[in-house]
C-alpha cells in the first residue's frame, strides 16, 4: 500500500488573508438570496402542517400496521416474537394465545407498540418471518396528549392501511 | 483407558458408550434418539463419527470404547455424512418454527446450523400428518414436526412400563401417536415433552407462554416431596410483566431422579406464581407479642436446613417449644421418584433434632398463648380464639397476622432427601418482594 501525498491549501499569504473565501461565500448567499427574492415561489419550503409533504414513499418507515392474510382477512401475526426479540427498544409487548378459528394454531391476544419508546429503526419489520408487521403506513406524524395514547393496540395497528401496493401480508 | 478423539487423547472407563465418553468430556456430538437415561436405539444416525480402520462412519452411541480407538467427529466427510442425515430427516418437516413452542431449544434448529444449511430438493408437497393433537397429561403432539427418534415411545414403553405410545404406519407416513380413543395417562407423562428433541411433543401447561430464549434458569429441588429431584427452574422478569416462574425442568442427577420429574412436581411451580394478602413487616409488634408467657412454634418440613436452624436458635433464644409436623399422603408415593412423605426436609428436622410429636405439640398448643407458624400447612387455616397467631408464610393463611416470606424460588439452601442427600438448591436472580425468613429473624434477636 503506497503513500498518496495531498498537497495541503491554505498556505499561500492570500489564503491565509481568507478575504477570498469570504467573498466566494457570499457570492453564493447573495445569488440565492436576490433569486428567491424576485420569485417566492420557487423556494423549496413547506408549510406544515398547511402543506404536507408529498414525496413519503412505501419505503418510508412510518408508523407500524400489523397486515392482514389475503385468504380471510383476519390478522397474519402469529406472535412469534422475532419482533419483540430483534426490537431494540424493548418496545413490543406481545400475549400469545391459542388461535381457535383453525386458520392457525397462535396469534397475539395483545399486541402494543409503545411508539415513544420506539426507535423507527424497522428491524421488526425485518425479522418477521409473516410479513406480518410493517412500517409502511406513511404515517410520520403521531399525537396525542397523554402517554397512554402513543401505544398503539393490535386493533390499531390492524386497521392502519399501508400505502404501498400490497396491501396483504406476502407470506405463504 | 484412554481413546484419541479428533487427535486429543480422552480419558475413559473400559465398556463405557463412545457417546457417553463424548457427551461427558463436553464434545459436540449431534444426537437424537441417544438420551443418556434411555439409551441408545440406533435409528437415527446422527451420531455418526468416523473410526481410524472402519471402512465407513459408524454410529457412537452403538459403538464401545476401545484401547487408542481413534475418532473423528468434525471431519468433511463425517459432516457430509450428517448433512445428508438432516435432510432426510427434514424432508417433510413443515418449518413451522414461529408458532413452535421448541424454537430456540430444538435439536433440528441447533444441528441445521451447525451442519445444514442447504437448499430444500424436495419436489414434490410434503407429507401432511396430524398437528396439535391432544395426547392428554398436558401433552400435545404434533406429528409432522416429529424426526422419529422414539425416545417417548421407549419412556412409556420401558421405564414407566404403561405403553401409551407407538409408531404406526410406514415410510413417509410412520407417525407417532396412541391407539384410538386411548390417551397418554400416567403420572410421568409430560417428561416425554422435556425428552422430545424437537417440538413434536410440547407442553400444554407452557404452550404459547413465553419463548424459551427469553427465559432465566436457576438451579434448584423440586419441594414436592421428600424425593429431591434436581430441576431448573425456568423464570423471567420483562419490561411488561413481573417476575414469574413459567416450568420447572428436571436437571440430570444419576443418583436421584435420572433426567425426570412426577408431573405434580413439574407443575408445582404454579404455586410459587400466586399472590397473597399479607401484612408489612413490623418488627416491634412481633417483639411484643413474643413476650407472651406460653408460646408455641410450628415449623414446616419443607424448609431447607438454614432457615430450620435459624428458627431453632431462634425458639431457643425466646423460650419457645418448637415442633415440627410430617407431611404424609399415603396415595402420593408410588415405587419409582414420588414417595409418601410430601415434605421436602423432614429428614434435616430430625438431624436438627426438632421435635416431631403431634401429641405433644397438642398439649403445648392448648396451654399456649401465641402461636407461631413457620409457614406449616397444619395450620394455614385453623383459628384459635384465645391464641394470638403469627404466620410466616410462602402462602395465603386464613386467620391471625400473616408476614410474607421469601419461597424457595427466592431462597438458597439445602436440603436433605428421603436417602440421606444433602442437596443445595440456588435463588432465582431477581429480588423477592418478601424478605427472607433468616432476615426476618436476625431482626427479632
Amino acid at each position: 500500500m503506497g503513500i498518496k501525498v495531498v498537497k495541503r491549501h491554505g498556505g499561500t499569504f492570500l489564503e491565509k488573508m481568507y478575504v477570498q473565501a469570504v467573498f466566494g461565500g457570499m457570492k453564493t448567499t447573495l445569488k440565492h438570496f436576490t433569486a428567491n427574492l424576485s420569485d417566492a415561489s420557487n423556494i423549496p419550503t413547506l408549510c406544515y402542517p398547511e402543506q404536507l409533504p408529498t414525496d413519503i414513499t412505501p419505503r418510508y418507515r412510518g408508523v407500524h400496521r400489523l397486515t392482514h392474510r389475503k385468504s380471510d382477512d383476519s390478522i397474519a401475526c402469529v406472535a412469534c416474537f422475532m419482533c419483540a426479540t430483534a426490537c431494540p427498544a424493548k418496545c413490543i409487548e406481545i400475549v400469545a394465545t391459542e388461535r381457535e378459528d383453525g386458520v392457525d394454531e397462535k396469534m397475539p391476544a395483545i399486541f402494543n407498540i409503545d411508539l415513544l419508546a420506539c426507535v423507527f429503526c424497522g428491524y421488526c419489520v425485518e425479522a418477521c418471518p409473516c410479513d406480518a408487521i410493517r412500517m409502511d403506513s406513511g404515517l410520520y406524524s403521531v399525537i396525542g396528549d397523554k402517554r397512554e395514547d402513543f401505544i398503539y393496540d393490535k386493533a390499531k395497528l390492524l386497521s392502519i392501511k399501508g400505502i404501498s401496493k400490497e396491501e396483504f401480508s406476502l407470506a405463504k | 483407558m484412554k481413546i484419541i478423539v479428533n487427535d486429543t487423547a480422552v480419558e475413559c472407563k473400559e465398556g463405557e458408550l463412545l457417546i457417553d465418553v463424548l457427551i461427558n468430556n463436553g464434545i459436540e456430538i449431534p444426537h437424537f434418539c441417544y438420551h443418556q437415561d434411555l439409551g441408545p436405539d440406533g435409528n437415527c444416525r446422527m451420531c455418526m463419527v468416523e473410526i481410524k480402520g472402519e471402512k465407513r462412519p459408524q454410529i457412537a452411541c452403538d459403538t464401545f470404547v476401545k484401547e487408542n480407538l481413534e475418532v473423528s467427529t468434525k471431519s468433511n466427510r463425517i459432516n457430509a455424512v450428517k448433512r445428508s442425515i438432516l435432510e432426510f430427516e427434514l424432508l417433510n418437516h413443515p418449518v413451522d418454527c414461529p408458532i413452535c413452542d421448541q424454537a430456540g431449544e430444538c435439536k433440528l434448529q441447533d444441528y441445521y446450523m451447525d451442519y445444514g444449511l442447504y437448499e430444500s430438493r424436495l419436489s414434490t408437497a410434503k407429507t401432511k400428518k396430524g398437528k396439535h393433537i391432544d395426547l392428554g397429561s398436558n401433552v400435545m403432539l404434533d406429528q409432522e414436526r416429529c424426526v422419529l427418534c422414539m425416545r417417548c415411545v421407549r419412556f412409556t414403553s420401558e421405564i414407566t412400563k404403561t405403553g401409551e405410545l407407538g409408531v404406526m404406519g410406514r415410510g413417509d407416513h410412520a407417525k407417532i401417536g396412541v391407539a384410538p380413543n386411548r390417551k397418554l395417562n400416567n403420572s410421568y407423562a409430560m417428561n416425554v415433552v422435556e425428552l422430545c428433541p424437537v417440538g413434536a411433543l410440547t407442553s400444554k401447561d407452557f404452550r404459547f407462554r413465553q419463548r424459551v430464549w427469553f427465559l432465566d434458569s436457576a438451579k434448584s429441588i423440586c419441594h414436592g416431596c421428600s424425593r429431591g429431584c434436581n430441576i431448573h427452574i425456568d423464570y423471567n422478569e420483562t419490561k411488561y410483566a413481573s417476575e414469574k416462574v413459567y416450568r420447572f425442568r428436571s436437571r440430570r442427577n444419576k443418583k436421584i431422579n435420572l433426567s425426570f420429574l412426577c408431573d405434580f412436581g413439574r407443575l408445582s411451580y404454579q404455586e410459587l406464581n400466586e399472590p397473597f394478602e399479607a401484612i408489612s413487616w413490623d418488627a416491634q409488634t412481633v417483639i411484643e407479642s413474643l413476650k407472651a408467657d406460653k408460646k408455641v412454634a410450628l415449623v414446616s418440613p419443607s424448609l431447607s436446613m438454614q432457615q430450620l436452624q435459624a428458627v431453632k436458635e431462634f425458639s431457643e433464644n425466646h423460650a419457645i417449644a418448637l415442633f415440627s409436623l410430617a407431611y404424609t399422603d399415603e396415595n402420593f408415593g408410588d415405587d419409582w421418584l414420588k414417595t409418601k412423605d410430601i415434605s421436602a426436609n423432614f429428614a434435616g428436622v430430625q438431624d436438627r433434632h426438632i421435635s416431631t410429636s403431634q401429641e405433644e405439640f397438642e398439649k403445648s398448643l392448648n396451654n399456649a398463648s401465641l402461636v407461631l407458624n413457620f409457614d406449616h400447612k397444619f395450620l394455614k387455616d385453623k383459628a384459635f380464639a384465645d391464641k394470638e397467631v403469627i404466620h410466616f408464610s410462602t402462602s395465603s393463611c386464613e386467620h391471625g397476622s400473616v408476614y410474607a416470606i421469601a419461597n424457595f424460588a427466592h431462597e438458597s439452601g439445602t436440603l436433605i432427601n428421603c436417602d440421606g442427600i444433602w442437596q443445595d438448591f440456588y435463588a432465582t436472580k431477581y429480588p423477592c418482594e418478601a424478605p427472607r425468613l433468616i432476615e426476618l429473624l436476625e431482626t427479632l434477636r
